[in-house]
């Protein structure tokens, strides 16, 4: 006993460091997954906070690129008014009225932080639960899909970007319908990698990339992005197609977060019954 | 010894700051960004025990995962950085130890101790940063990569750094 004590005295450092670092993997493994990331609300208020104050004074910086964009988006709003659409009486086409079939409400946030350092990257918008985010709302800019929520706090929330390899974006290519799986594989941030294309599928360089819409977190066709290049997998026979994404996720400044009225139902339904 | 502690918190808030809101938005080649926040370690006094380095170390490596929703990365990496750094100083000092109330800088260690502690240090750190950040995807190619570009990178600012030490009266 005397002899353990002794050691314990002269090698306390080893084994203290040995638990601080058992500490921190146990923080690592637990936080650093897709559905376990923990509800730090108060963390998040407090960051957030942080990030708000130099949101604020960067964001001059960069206005006149922040206008352009406003400009851009606001065209494409005015070509989607009432009289952009061709009024037909015609009894075999009828022109549905799509205000009836609101599914998706978009909710405008700000980035306030967006990091870009490691494989699995997030960033925090400027709106929380007060203005109605929740939790695996999908995030769009007007360019194409930013990421899904992860975690609310009053004021802010964070967002897993696309750029997570934790994060898979069911997809399928615009011009065939066929499914596939879009990840991120970290080694560019403006590409991803697109698979379980199966081989026989004709694929070309410059082939848009959608989303599904089958989880209920996105809408259906919304842009991925288009395709760069692609090699065949040997062992599988499948495709592997790598992504120009069409949001410049790293620059994303004003975005979108999508709220499906009907998820609840597509959750019930996908769920099998107990 | 005071304003010594004093010096140090200040340093600590500085070099966060930096750290946060600068070099965590800079990414030189797509991927590749240096981390500053060693300094808060590597500049400690020499005299400072392997207790309060190690503890520091966990602290600093935890707020900075707070901020950059890394939980246990650099807690891990800083952690060990902690733990090495009075075992690197004792490896790297003269033969007569350290003169009294020396500072670990440039200026009292002379840059070729100075470069081989922080050396040694930063690449221990950033290997394991990397590994473990590798784990989550990534190729053995593209941490080996990481890893030496991100050591360079962080060296280069430390050496920086340096330059704005002075001599103490």
């Amino acid at each position: 006993m005397h002899k353990l004590l002794q050691v314990l005295e002269k090698y306390y450092i080893v084994f203290l460091f040995l638990l601080l670092e058992l500490i921190g993997f146990s923080l690592l493994v637990k936080y650093n997954t897709y559905h376990q990331i923990a509800y730090l609300s108060w963390v998040n208020d407090i960051t957030g906070g942080v990030y708000q104050k130099v949101s604020d004074i960067t964001e001059h910086v960069r206005l006149e690129e922040v206008n352009k964009e406003l400009a851009r988006e606001n065209a494409i709003l005015r070509q989607r008014l009432e009289e952009s659409y061709l009024k037909s009486n015609n009894s075999f086409n009828p022109w549905i009225d799509t205000t009836y079939h609101q599914n998706y409400l978009y909710r405008t946030a700000e980035v306030i932080n967006n990091q870009l350092s490691s494989p699995n990257n997030f960033m925090m918008l400027n709106q929380g639960s007060l203005a109605g985010i929740k939790k695996e709302m999908g995030v769009v800019n007007d360019y194409g899909i930013v990421g899904i929520v992860t975690d609310v706090s009053k004021h802010y929330s964070v967002v897993m970007s696309i750029l997570n390899t934790d994060l898979n974006v069911g997809v399928r290519l615009k011009r065939t319908n066929f499914f596939g799986i879009l990840s991120w594989d970290t080694e560019n941030p403006d590409q991803a990698i697109l698979n379980n294309i199966q081989g026989f599928v004709k694929i070309h360089k410059g082939d848009t990339i959608e989303t599904i819409g089958a989880s209920g977190i996105f809408p259906q066709g919304i842009m991925v992005g288009t395709i760069d290049s692609f090699t065949t997998n040997g062992e599988t026979n499948n495709w592997e197609i790598r992504v120009n994404l069409s949001a410049k996720v790293q620059q994303a400044k004003h975005v979108y977060v999508l709220e499906n009225i009907f998820v609840e139902e597509i959750i019930e339904l996908t769920t099998p019954e107990e | 010894m005071t304003s010594e502690i004093i010096q140090n918190i200040l340093r600590w808030i500085l070099l966060m700051a930096i750290q946060i809101l600068v070099f965590n938005n800079i990414y030189i080649g797509g991927v590749y960004n240096p981390f500053i926040y060693v300094l808060i370690i590597l500049s400690l006094p020499i005299e400072a025990s392997a207790l309060v380095t190690l503890l520091i170390g966990f602290f600093t490596g935890f707020i900075l995962d707070v901020f950059s929703h890394t939980y246990g990365l650099h807690t891990m990496a800083f952690t060990l950085f902690g733990f090495l750094r009075p075992i690197v100083l004792r490896l790297v000092a003269p033969r007569d130890g350290y003169a009294f109330g020396s500072n670990a800088n440039v200026l009292d260690m002379q840059l070729g101790r100075y470069s081989a502690y922080a050396l040694l240090l930063i690449f221990s750190h950033h290997l394991l940063l990397f590994v473990l950040e590798g784990f989550s995807g990534g190729s053995v190619g593209s941490i080996t990569m990481k890893v030496l570009v991100n050591t360079f990178l962080t060296f280069i600012v430390v050496l920086v750094s340096q330059s704005f030490t002075r001599k103490r009266a």
